[in-house]
Parts: structure tokens; C-alpha cells; sequence
């Protein structure tokens, strides 16, 4: 059994309350930020989801933590559908599924010391036996991101970008989960303390079996900690498969697209000799009828302007959503 | 004319910090040929976009220039005086394109207006905004703006970011410029669009012979367009090589580990982290300032300055491994 499932997730935004709207008489204003998602994690995978922005790679890491209610759609945590847990259930379920948010120093309480930070967790979940043992307890988090005691005494805007990204971490491990949603964790951070925190979280996954499902938009890193890919466009994902497929043989004229604007430094071409795909993507409030790839796609034929295609299987555990597959 | 179109001769540059000085970039030396696209890297706060800004002028006034000079096409633009510099080199000779192109862009102003005070400038005030407005619609087009008479008249805000930094580019290109500083010009956008950027800046940059001083943290990048790499690392430049040469045989031990760090699609090994962290301005260590964090670190890095040597032909690098 997958840890989480998602079926059919939905997740439409709708304006039509402001003041000027209902006094022009416009209809609402539907944003398919999430449009028929579905995918399965399995315990101790870690799942990438790619796109650019405004795909609804956010919006998917929200929906399956239950932070934002979906439009329609199911989400199992080990079987059970979240959308049905009570209160009690659904404290338990937060104890178990934890986030690492992207702004590393925005995503701290800056009036509270690291201490305190990490320890509200344990708080909030009557984790705590008495306050000599709460405090071994942080500093042995931070020792597991790699902080030294020290750091338990600071605010969060004595740290550098690279130290709050581990208190950051180390709050999500207070509650010892076995599933962590990562939303684009290395953002903002200079490459050697990225490539740190990569290492890192590669050894927790390994040390405590956990289970990612991790937003990026950073091909590299995404190659570097993932085994499996869902690129989305316009809130669908359009490919999914394990990381070495996407990367080697991926189908998807977007997936392709979005590979070839991609430059590694040992890649040999330069940006005035590439083919570079043109046009950008389209609102999300609009989307193009049929395929919503189609106006920039290179392939596209009559069949892609009117129908939209289904994700289906090219072989097995790599699927598409492309008319020239099915 | 000489060739090389800009020459920064031992420049360091200050930062007043509660009455004291403190040393942001120190022993700087570069030379920028004729058409060339130059790339700066480093990581945040090794002082790349400070250089950049040193050589525009657009430091606050707590900066310094506290040693060294800035040669532009053969003429110390150091000693210039600031209205001189209004009038002759900066948007004129030398522009700049920034990072953000949300607020590089006035909100109240519609685009095409912003355009057209350029040209008007350009046109040293002699033609009237009415007559420069073909003109203007031209340039969008040049940059691959859809629709421009329609875009002309919209605002900022009605535009994407992609669309932004076109806009900014064909500000940058009016008074075409022998020297334009791109300060992270894609940074905020996405992977096919910076693409795109990119390609209509090698584009432009081949049409209109202009010199580029691109600063970036992004390596992948820099590799697809740029003639030349300087690395930067704690205020100083510890390599400049060709591009290729500088990815196939880095010789500075940061160079080396910043490429071991870097996470790439193609690469499947173990990425390495550089122990420590980049030292603060102004509390950077005695002798070389990469050698607390350096594997090869040894006696002489601990005491002196290593300074920037031509170690094979147009391959120069600032370590004293070099030297034995």
C-alpha cells in the first residue's frame, strides 16, 4: 500500500465577492490551480513534482497536508482518506506528515529563540515529559542538522540563510514523522550550502525512513534527490515515471521543452545557437481549449486544439498525458 | 580605439560601518575585451554585484573607492565628475539591467511611455515623444514583444516577468551601449523563459558589438554564454579563465569545490560540501581569504595575501599552489 495516494485532486480558486465585480456583473473568476492530479508516494520514495511557476506545484504540496481544502478529489494517508479525519484524527495525521516551508528566515518566529522554535511542536503535541529532557531533546534535532548547542540560544535573525533552513528542518523532525513535505527547500540558498542541505537530507531519509514529496523547480537538485518525477503544466501533470526515465527518455513535448532550456555546465551548447521554445505560459484563469500545451507545442495537431488527453501509461510506471502516445 | 573596453586596476572598495571602514572587494584587476561577455560568479555576498555597481557608479554614498582605478575605453572614468559621468558614460556608453525586473519598471508610467523618456534623452531633446513613438514600437518588436502598438500603451503590471525584462533589455540596447552590466537579469524567472531571455540577449549582443558583464550565481548559465569566467569569493577574484578551460580544469581549490557542489542533471556522484562558511565583509581572515574552508590549505596561506597570477596563457588564479 502507497503512504499517500492522491486521487482526482481538484483544487479550484474562485473570485467573485470583491465590490466591483458583482457591480460589472462579471460571472466568477475559476482559477484550476490543481486540475485532476493523481499520484502515489511509497514509503521511503521521495517524489518531485516540477513545473514552472503557477503550475500548482504549491497548491498539490497544500492540499495533500490538508492545509487547504480541496474543491473535489481524495487524498489517503496509509489507506485512510484525510478529507473525512475529525479533529483528534487529523492532529495525529499532522504529527505524522510535517513541512519544510520555502522562505527559510520567513518561516521562523522571529520573536522566538531556536529553542522555542523547535520545541512547539513538542508542545502542541504533549510530547514532553519535563523541561530537562525537552531541552536534550532540541539539541539532539539540532545536532541531527548538524547545529550545535549553541544555536538553540539565538533568534532567528542572528542565523544565516543556511542555519535557519536547519532549524527549519529540525522542527519538522520534532515530531519524528515519517512523511515531510519539502516546498522548494534550497531556494535562495548559495550553491555550497545548498549542496549541504541536500547531503542532509539525504542522510535523514536514510537514517529515519522518511518519505518526500518535494517541490522544486530546480532540474538539478531534483535529479540529484528524487527517484520519482511529475512534471505539471497549468495545474495537470502531464508526465510521470522515476527520475532516470524523465531524465533519459522522457515523451512529453513540455517534459522536452522544459530539458532543453535546462543547462548543466557539462552540456555544450550556448544560448544563441539553441532552439529555444517560445511563448510563455498561458493564465491559468483561461487555459487553452484541449491539450493546454498545444499553442506552444511543436507537435501539436488538429486532435490536441479539441481534446483533452488523458495520463496514460507509454509503459509501465511512465505515464503521459499526450495524443501522440495514445 | 583600444581594444580592451574596460580595465579595473587594483581597485578596492569600502563600506563605512559605524565610523570604521570596512573592506568589501580589495586587489580587484579585469579586463574586458571588445565584444566579449564576461561572467561574475560567487556566492551571495562575495561582493559581485559591488563591482558591478563600482564600475556604474550607483554605490551609496557610505562606499568608498579606497585604492585603484577604472579604465573605460582608455579614459580614468574615476576622476570624473558625477554630472560628466550623467552625461557622457552612464546610459549612454554603459547601462545596466537589474535583477528584478517588478520594480525596475515605474508602475504609474505606462510601458511605451517609459520608452519613449529613453529616446527622448537619446534624441538629446530634440525630437518630440510624438515623432519617437514608431521608433519605440519598433524596439518591442525587436524584442519580441507580440502586438506592440497594442502593449505600448499598458502598464507594468500587465505584463509577465519574461516580458519585464524584455522591456528592460530594449531600454538597455537604445543608446547602444559599448559596455552593459547584467546584474542576475533571469534570476526571478522560469527555466524556458530565462531561456528565451537569454538567447535575445546573445542575439542583441551580436548585433549591436556590445561588451557584457554578466554577474550570476549560476553556473549552468554562465557556461551557455559567456567568453570568460572571473569567480569571486570574500571581495576578491581568485580565477578568470575561458569559459570551457575554467569547467574542464579549474586550478583555485574554491573553483574546484564550488563544481563538486553543484548539483547537475548529468551528474549522478556524491555531492561535496565546502566545510565553513563564506566569512562576513569586513571579518575576512588573515592570508587567503578561502583557506579556513580550503583542503589544501598549508603555512604561507595562513599568513600572506595570494594575489592573481597568469599561471598558463589567459588562465589566471590566486593561490599559492601554484607557486611551488
Amino acid at each position: 500500500m502507497a503512504l499517500v495516494e492522491v486521487k482526482n485532486l481538484k483544487k479550484y480558486f474562485v473570485n467573485n465577492d470583491g465590490f466591483l465585480y458583482k457591480l460589472a456583473k462579471k460571472g466568477p473568476i475559476k482559477v484550476k490551480a490543481v486540475d485532476d492530479v493523481s499520484f502515489k508516494i511509497e514509503k521511503e520514495d521521495t517524489l518531485a513534482v516540477v513545473g514552472e511557476s503557477g503550475c500548482g506545484k504549491t497548491t498539490v504540496a497544500r492540499s495533500v497536508l490538508r492545509l487547504i481544502e480541496p474543491t473535489a478529489g481524495e487524498i489517503l494517508y496509509r489507506g485512510r482518506s484525510i478529507n473525512n479525519f475529525d479533529k483528534k484524527e487529523l492532529k495525529a495525521f499532522r504529527s505524522d506528515a510535517q513541512m519544510i516551508l520555502q522562505d527559510p528566515k520567513s518561516s521562523l518566529n522571529p520573536r522566538f529563540i531556536v529553542e522555542e522554535i523547535v520545541s512547539e511542536p513538542l508542545y502542541i503535541h504533549d510530547q514532553i515529559a519535563d523541561d530537562f529532557n525537552l531541552l536534550d531533546r532540541v539539541w539532539e534535532l539540532l545536532d541531527m542538522v548538524g547545529l550545535s548547542k549553541r544555536y538553540s540560544e539565538l533568534f532567528p535573525h542572528e542565523l544565516s540563510g543556511g542555519q535557519a533552513r536547519r532549524v527549519g528542518i529540525a522542527r519538522a523532525l520534532a515530531l519524528q514523522p515519517e512523511f515531510i513535505v519539502c516546498d522548494e527547500p534550497t531556494s535562495g540558498l548559495d550553491i555550497s550550502i545548498m549542496s549541504a542541505i541536500l547531503n542532509l537530507m539525504k542522510k535523514l531519509q536514510q537514517e529515519y525512513q522518511l518519505t518526500y514529496l518535494w517541490i522544486s523547480h530546480n532540474l538539478h537538485e531534483v535529479r540529484y534527490i528524487s527517484n520519482k518525477v511529475a512534471v505539471m503544466y497549468l495545474g495537470k501533470i502531464v508526465e510521470i515515471s522515476d527520475t532516470d526515465t524523465i531524465f533519459n527518455n522522457s515523451v512529453h513535448p513540455y517534459t522536452e521543452a522544459l530539458f532543453s532550456s535546462l543547462r548543466g555546465i557539462n552540456d555544450d551548447w550556448n544560448y544563441k545557437e539553441r532552439e529555444i521554445i517560445q511563448g510563455e505560459v498561458p493564465s491559468p484563469i483561461n487555459p487553452p481549449s484541449g491539450c493546454s500545451f498545444h499553442p506552444r507545442c511543436k507537435y501539436s495537431f488538429d486532435k490536441c486544439k479539441k481534446i483533452e488527453p488523458e495520463l496514460k501509461a507509454v509503459e509501465a510506471g511512465h505515464l503521459t498525458s499526450c495524443h501522440l502516445y495514445n | 580605439m583600444p581594444d580592451k573596453i574596460l580595465k579595473i586596476n587594483d581597485l578596492a572598495v569600502e563600506y563605512r560601518n559605524k565610523g570604521k571602514y570596512l573592506r568589501v572587494l580589495q586587489d580587484i584587476n579585469l579586463e574586458l575585451d571588445n565584444g566579449e561577455i564576461l561572467a561574475l560568479v560567487g556566492e551571495s555576498g562575495s561582493g559581485k554585484s559591488t563591482l558591478g555597481k563600482t564600475i556604474l557608479r550607483l554605490l551609496p554614498d557610505s562606499a568608498r573607492i579606497a585604492e585603484g582605478s577604472i579604465f573605460f575605453k582608455g579614459k580614468d572614468i574615476c576622476n570624473l565628475s558625477e554630472k560628466d559621468f550623467n552625461d557622457q558614460i552612464r546610459g549612454q556608453e554603459m547601462a545596466m539591467v537589474i535583477q528584478n525586473p517588478q520594480n525596475a519598471l515605474n508602475p504609474v508610467f505606462k510601458v511605451g511611455t517609459q520608452i519613449l523618456d529613453v529616446l527622448y534623452f537619446k534624441s538629446k531633446k530634440q525630437k518630440s515623444r510624438k515623432e519617437l513613438k514608431k521608433e519605440a514600437v519598433e524596439i518591442l518588436k525587436k524584442v519580441g514583444i507580440s502586438d506592440p502598438e497594442y502593449r505600448f500603451d499598458e502598464y507594468p503590471h500587465q505584463f509577465s516577468g519574461g516580458m519585464k525584462q524584455r522591456v528592460m533589455l530594449a531600454m538597455a540596447f537604445i543608446s547602444n551601449p559599448s559596455l552593459l552590466i547584467a546584474d542576475e537579469p533571469t534570476t526571478a524567472l522560469d527555466l524556458t523563459v530565462e531561456a528565451q531571455i537569454l538567447n535575445l540577449l546573445s542575439k542583441l549582443v551580436e548585433e549591436y558589438k556590445t561588451s557584457i558583464l554578466y554577474i550570476s550565481h549560476d553556473l549552468g548559465v554562465v557556461a551557455g554564454l559567456s567568453d570568460r569566467i572571473a569567480v569571486m569569493y570574500a571581495g576578491r577574484i581568485v580565477e578568470v579563465a575561458q569559459t570551457k578551460e575554467l569547467f574542464a580544469e579549474p586550478n583555485h581549490p574554491y573553483t574546484e569545490a564550488l563544481l563538486k557542489c553543484l548539483p547537475d542533471y548529468k551528474k549522478t556522484e556524491e555531492l561535496l560540501t565546502i566545510p565553513g562558511q563564506v566569512p562576513d565583509p569586513g571579518n575576512y581572515p588573515v592570508g587567503c581569504n578561502f583557506h579556513p574552508r580550503c583542503s589544501y590549505s598549508f603555512d604561507r596561506c595562513r599568513k600572506e595575501d595570494p594575489v592573481l597570477k597568469e599561471i598558463i596563457p589567459n588562465h589566471f588564479s590566486a593561490c599559492f599552489l601554484n607557486d611551488s
